[in-house]
């Protein structure tokens, strides 16, 4: 596990000895993000002294969930680390047209880069997760299977027709089941109170002018 | 003043209205657009829909419509997500998110989180309106703004908004401290400094009742020790807690707003797994508190639903990482043997991918489910059977080979081509390791290669050749089996016809004496190699072998030789130029040279180390007269994959430790005797040697070990600079290590050492730096593309120089490598040194930014700059 902590563990160990004063610490703390960026700027550079091993301390735990139509139209996405607009669609239809030619005897997991996918067919959608290789993808599945009994509920026996016309409201589902790639609640009781709650909230708040989208 | 401002204001904005209502009622309904674009027939009508919608959307931005903008956002959401582009939203967005109204708050979050990533610059402004609502009155305003933060946030964004995270953390409201939990875990992401700020904050986490709090908090906790020691060590007393935690979830009843197919808040359980295998690992105190309570999940997790099989497989995970009982760990094993024989093929798959990262622990454990895992291989999804190969070739050993090994041969015969490479390298590395006797391998090898047609690696065509050359014995079986397989094969499976051709030129005396089992006339064999030579699908390489197997027959048949010559004489007008000069060479041999033939093709000796095996080009001619371009590979320094010379690098470097000693100096010799094939290579390094034989004599500081180590063991395509390198301690002192050369060294020794030396003297140094009491020199050695910099840092600032570092960075083109420094601190009026070597392949104009820092007087000094002055020799 990179760790950004001890990113040269005999510097850090040396400053803390020698000077204990925080703010030293701070500043050297600065001058090294200062560096961070500049390397980031000019990729090619080689900066050096294994001063800056380690920094890849991201840890986000899905990466991201499309939704998509057996036709390959997408339907949903939720991005949870940051891509340009074009790498977002060169994975988004990469995954797409791997996914649909593979067969229904094949496993639901999928080694791509260095993330697993893990998909799940339900009717004619198709859910679509990237998780990190320590991630567990049984789990994963039931994550899945929680966010579509969620729509099941909200919608009333949900379908994909539901999902294209509402897609603002299976967005809102998903956040409330999920923040950054995590699940924050595990009771659908309270995941659906909130919905409500929400919905309720956006009619009043329509006051005079109620209109719909 | 103002009043009339507003009247004014409000005419426009009526006006605005009417307008509006001439020029178009109302927006059209995000569901009636949808429809329309959905009921468009071709991708062009949709294109048209979208971009005349597109075009108003536009419209009513730039005029500030507020009433609308909401479903022209959402609008334009959909047609972000059909891929076209929506950018021009994002403005929009923000403008929603500043709204009071929730509704406005919704869709402009919403439009922000699929809008805006962090690469935005528009984050500026977002922050300001995160912040507003992260102090809403209304729970939901601060969730929808702690969702988007949770999603999207940058560095930047983190550090300005960690204080209010770190408040809600604290929150009374269960609904804001499980979402700030998750900010908060970004915020550490981002910026780890961050971390301990949310320290006391998190641990109050664990005491919740609430899941969602409780999954968060342990998430949060789990990434911290991820993070840091500090943080891991320091929550490794809530193991009990978190153990209590796991119990409760797994002894309590039914509680149905938790549970999940008869398991309770498997998210919660699974979360708490990882935790505890993170604050197990390594650490018998915290493994023994938690031994229990892995059992019980363990046993009594339902396992017949997918959800139970889930923990189950975290649970597995846990016992693997932590100091276990043994007991405990067969039980995970038998686990997994169980998930095996599961019908669910994402059960299968997790369990074989999860016995491959335990296989090298607790072998024995896994050897019991092998049959299980050989059915594997015949599974339906590829992935599985990928899985189970590898974990395959991890259980073979010698005791099970031969079973193993059918299983895998017929494996290999019908698997996927993207297999076959890995599979038969695999099946030959484990051949080598635990084949019974030489006959079995050889049948093995010939095995793998036919099965594998033409996915053979190099290597294995080279490693059966080697194996049948050692094989004294066996080499009449090989040859005719070989020749059982040649006489029938089909030409377009390259691998086989080079080993066979290979072995057949060295061994056909044994193919025609009868020895071999089978009855060969010389025409036959003729028959065989005209195809070969003549056939479109052969490859030139596999034409090669079997021109100069053919020409080594020539020694061996009696009756067909002037066949042979004619074969080998038409060659030499052949259109490929290796097959043209083999042909003419060996024609040579016919005529002009005829009696060194027999002599010539003697044959080969047995190969006496596998190093040597791995070029087949070199094992090819080795034996063979070697024609020109085979000489120059040997004499090109810079030829990649001359192995033999590695070799001799290490000899090299022990004779190099050696020869520190004052005693053994001169003495150095290379200690193994060098193979025929690489003469040259030898000589040259013993030159090194024995130039560093005369360093002890004279003062210079002798590199450190640990570098030459570096130095000698990097690419052959270094080499030459090496030699350089280690040269350059001793230029003060050039004329006597020159007189000390042994006079065994060759021309080769001279043509390498001389330029160098004059080279390098030709070049200036340079001052790079003077500043602050720091100066910096340079001197500078070029060898071909390679310039090694000698930084020489001194110490004029009257007071001790701590933590000294020097940086530094190149252009793109260039390649920059930084040896350790020869100290990190300076007394005053010392010097510190530090080798840099930059790769110039393009010979571009050097310059380097570098960036110094130092303490001294217990302040931190720093200062940067640009080195542009570098002598243009350099680089022309």
């Amino acid at each position: 596990m990179p760790s950004y902590a001890s990113p040269s563990p005999d510097l850090e160990g040396e400053t803390k000895s020698q000077h204990p004063k925080q703010a030293f610490r701070t500043s050297e703390r600065a001058a090294f993000l200062i560096l961070r960026r500049l390397c980031a700027d000019e990729p090619a550079i080689v900066l050096t002294s294994g001063a800056l091993d380690g920094l890849q301390g991201l840890e986000i735990k899905m990466q991201f969930m499309l939704l998509f139509s057996r036709q390959g139209k997408l339907r949903l996405q939720k991005w949870y680390e940051a891509h340009p607009d074009k790498v977002k669609k060169k994975i988004t239809r990469e995954l797409i047209s791997t996914i649909l030619a593979r067969k229904p005897k094949m496993s639901s997991f999928l080694e791509w880069k260095d993330l697993k996918i893990v998909y799940k067919r339900y009717a004619s959608l198709y859910f679509c997760c990237a998780i990190e290789q320590e991630d567990n993808e049984l789990l994963t599945l039931e994550i899945i299977h929680r966010y579509v009994e969620l729509l099941d509920k909200y919608f009333g026996s949900v379908c994909e027709l539901d999902i294209i016309f509402n897609f603002e409201k299976a967005y809102f589902m998903l956040d409330e089941l999920m923040v950054g790639g995590e699940v924050c609640e595990t009771s659908k009781k309270n995941v659906l109170k909130a919905i409500a709650a929400q919905d309720l909230l956006q009619e009043v708040s329509y006051g005079e002018t109620a209109y719909e989208l | 003043m103002s009043s009339i401002k507003q009247v004014i204001n409000d005419a426009v904005e009526k006006g605005k209205e009417v307008y509006e209502k001439v020029r178009q009622p109302n927006p059209i309904r995000l569901r009636d657009l949808i429809r329309q674009i959905r009921s468009a027939k071709t991708a062009a009508e949709e294109r048209a829909v979208v971009n005349r919608e597109c075009a108003y959307i536009r419209l009513t931005f730039r005029e500030e419509d507020s009433v609308w903008r909401c479903r022209n956002v959402a609008k334009l959401l959909y047609i972000h997500m059909l891929g076209y582009p929506a950018h021009f939203g994002q403005m929009e967005c923000l403008k929603l998110i500043a709204s009071p109204r929730f509704t406005d708050k919704r869709i402009g979050y919403l439009g922000a989180m699929l809008l805006l990533d962090e690469r935005q610059d528009v984050h500026l402004l977002i922050t300001n309106s995160l912040k507003n609502d992260l102090n809403s009155s209304t729970q939901f305003v601060q969730g929808l703004a702690l969702c988007t933060l949770g999603a999207i946030a940058s560095p930047e964004m983190s550090r300005d908004l960690a204080g209010e995270v770190e408040r809600l953390l604290k929150s009374s409201n269960a609904y804001i401290r499980k979402k700030a939990a998750v900010c908060a875990l970004r915020i550490i992401c981002k910026v780890p400094e961050l971390m301990e700020m949310y320290l006391p904050a998190t641990r109050s986490l664990l005491s919740e009742k609430n899941h969602g709090v409780l999954i968060t908090g342990v998430t949060l906790i789990t990434e911290m020790c991820r993070q840091s020691p500090d943080m891991l060590a320091h929550f490794k007393k809530i193991v009990p807690n978190l153990v209590r935690i796991l119990k409760n979830l797994i002894m309590a009843g039914y509680s149905p707003e938790h549970d999940v197919q008869g398991v309770s808040d498997p998210f919660l359980q699974v979360k708490i797994l990882k935790l505890l295998r993170i604050l197990g690992h390594e650490d018998s105190e915290a493994s023994e508190t938690m031994n229990d309570i892995l059992a019980q999940v363990a046993t009594n997790t339902e396992s017949s639903k997918n959800v139970g099989n889930a923990i189950l497989y975290e649970t597995v995970l846990s016992i693997m990482d932590i100091k276990s009982e043994s007991g405990l760990r067969v039980l995970a094993i038998n686990i997994l043997g169980r998930f095996l024989l599961n019908a669910d093929k994402n059960i299968r798959y997790v369990a074989l991918n999860t016995l491959l990262r335990v296989v090298h622990a607790d072998n024995s454990a896994v050897q019991r489910h092998r049959t299980t895992i050989l059915e594997c291989l015949k599974d339906a999804d590829i992935s599985i059977r990928r899985r189970a190969m590898e974990l395959c070739f991890a259980l073979i050993n010698s005791n099970n080979i031969r079973t193993m090994m059918k299983e895998l041969l017929s494996f290999l015969e019908t698997a996927e081509p993207e297999f076959k490479a890995t599979c038969s390298s695999k099946c030959v590395l484990a051949a080598e390791k635990y084949s019974p006797n030489v006959r079995w391998h050889i049948d093995t090898l010939l095995k793998v290669v036919q099965a594998a047609g033409n996915h053979v690696p190099d290597d294995v065509v080279s490693s059966a050749i080697q194996l049948i050359s050692d094989a004294r014995t066996e080499q009449a079986y090989a040859v005719g089996e070989l020749w059982r397989h040649l006489s029938v094969a089909q030409l377009e499976f390259q691998p086989l016809i080079q080993v066979a051709t290979w072995c057949i030129g060295e061994f056909g005396d044994l193919l025609l004496n009868g020895q071999a089992d089978v009855t060969v006339v010389e025409s036959e064999l003729i028959e065989v190699y005209q195809r070969i030579l003549w056939s479109s699908q052969c490859s030139i390489p596999t034409k090669e072998y079997a021109l100069t197997s053919l020409m080594k027959l020539s020694a061996r048949l009696s009756h067909e030789v002037g066949s042979i010559q004619q074969v080998v004489s038409a060659f030499g007008s052949h259109l490929n130029i290796e097959l043209q000069q083999r042909g003419i060479e060996y024609n040579q041999l016919f005529t002009r040279h005829g009696h060194m033939r027999g002599a010539l093709l003697e044959r080969m000796p047995p190969f006496e180390n596998n190093r040597i095996q791995e070029n087949d080009k070199i094992a090819l001619t080795n034996g063979v007269d070697a024609s020109p371009d085979n000489q120059a590979l040997l004499n090109d320094f810079t030829a990649p994959n001359n192995n033999a010379n590695e070799n001799y690098e290490s000899n090299a470097l022990l004779d190099l430790l050696g020869g520190m000693d004052p005693g053994e100096s001169n003495a150095v010799q290379p200690s193994t005797t060098p193979a025929p094939v690489t003469a040259p290579a030898p000589a040259v390094n013993s030159d090194i040697l024995d130039l560093l034989g005369g360093l002890d004599s004279t003062p210079a500081a002798p590199v450190p070990a640990t570098n030459m180590n570096d130095t000698m063991s990097s690419g052959q395509s270094t080499n030459s600079s090496n030699s350089a390198y280690l040269l350059d301690g001793l230029l003060n002192n050039s004329t006597p290590i020159i007189t000390s050369l042994n006079p065994a060294a060759t021309t080769a020794s001279n043509t390498l050492t001389t330029p160098a030396v004059q080279k390098t003297s030709s070049i200036p140094g340079i001052n790079a730096y003077n500043k602050n009491g720091i100066k910096l020199d340079m001197t500078f050695e070029v060898q071909e593309t390679v310039t090694t910099i000698n930084m020489q840092a001194t110490n004029n600032t009257g007071t001790n120089v701590t933590d000294f570092l020097f940086q530094a960075a190149v252009p793109k083109s260039l390649q920059l490598q930084m040896l350790n420094p020869s100290s990190t601190s300076m007394a005053p009026t010392s010097t510190l040194n530090q080798i840099i070597k930059v790769n110039n392949p393009n010979k571009v104009a050097l310059r380097m930014r570098i960036k110094l820092s130092w303490s001294a007087n217990g302040s931190l000094v720093q200062d940067q700059g640009e080195i542009s002055n570098f002598p243009p020799a350099l680089w022309q």
